[in-house]
């Protein structure tokens, strides 16, 4: 999940060359299927992308549309799309805005999606102060009246009820955090707080 | 992102259009802070061409909530998408904001219809 830290490239570089590009003459979007299905290296990836994001506010926006545009151009479902575009939002504006404050190092974050057969990846990771948000996060009282709800909390909270699987690692000086969803049931939007 | 208000007695509405996001939801507290007093009205976010808010935009209609409710006045959200509703019931704001089916069940909720 978190093993090539020491593969960053530049900004939105793709992480393998059959992966749909998109804005190229090249009808990038006939070629991944394929290859994916048939005489394929690995088990499970059929297309990828990197996305390098700089600490800055302005670029959860930036980096929800990169990826509303690989799932279109992958066929996702708009189900799919709302899920990650929800939570991607909401963890990239935490890491920016929190993550790095009294950091020595410069800031990296990257958000890598991989699109296996069965279901789609995402990790994001930032060397920003270690934070576990399935652990750390404060738990919200959502029984609470309107005067009486603190103003903040909810995003994790959010990213929790929306994304089916999310696995949490400190690596090598990074916040490691996948979130996965399956490609074909994903479950119904109107029922996400059983969680 | 785009505001368009309409009127109706002491009732202003809102009607946005596009994404609540982290990137904007400080911009649209700041515009309905300058535009609408819970002194003179009752306000209420139409949210018929929003396509997604995230916890940003939540804590904006909370921060409405408590101003408009703190000053004996009524804010209300109405015609939400599937989306935007999930968001809702999903942090329990659909018990704590009052939430109408249409701009019209709102004014009418309001007293104004």
């Amino acid at each position: 999940m978190c093993g090539n830290l020491h593969n960053r490239g530049p900004a939105a570089q793709y992480v393998k060359p059959r992966s749909a590009r998109g804005f190229g003459a090249e009808g990038a979007r006939d070629r991944e299927r394929a290859p994916g299905r048939h005489g394929r290296q690995d088990q499970q990836e059929r297309s990828g992308l990197r996305i390098v994001v700089k600490p800055d506010p302005s670029e959860p926006r930036r980096v929800v549309d990169e990826v509303e545009r690989f799932c279109v151009e992958h066929a996702l479902s708009q189900n799919i799309i709302f899920r990650f575009q929800l939570s991607l939002d909401e963890l990239l504006t935490n890491i920016i805005s929190y993550g790095f404050e009294g950091a020595t190092e410069d800031p990296v974050i990257t958000v890598d999606i991989r699109l296996g057969d069965a279901d789609i990846e995402i990790t994001i990771r930032d060397n920003g102060q270690p934070f576990n948000p399935l652990e750390d996060a404060e738990i919200p009282d959502l029984s609470l009246a309107a005067e009486d709800r603190p103003i903040g909390g909810l995003g994790i909270h959010l990213t929790k009820s929306f994304i089916d699987t999310l696995a949490y690692e400190r690596v090598e000086g990074f916040n490691c955090l996948t979130l996965t969803q399956p490609l074909g049931a994903a479950g119904s939007e109107e029922s996400p707080d059983e969680h | 992102m785009r505001i368009e208000w309409e009127r109706q007695g002491d009732v202003v509405v809102a009607v946005l259009s596009g994404r609540i996001d982290g990137g904007n939801a400080g911009a649209l507290h700041r515009r309905l802070e300058e535009a609408v007093s819970p002194r003179d009205h009752d306000l209420v976010l139409n949210f018929d061409r929003v396509s997604f808010i995230s916890s940003a935009g939540l804590r904006v209609n909370l921060l409405m909530a408590k101003q408009f409710d703190g000053a004996g006045r009524k804010f209300a959200v109405c015609s939400l998408s599937g989306t935007v509703r999930a968001i809702f019931k999903s942090t329990g704001f659909d018990r704590v904001i009052a939430i109408h089916e249409s701009q019209a069940d709102a004014f009418e909720a309001l007293g104004n219809g």
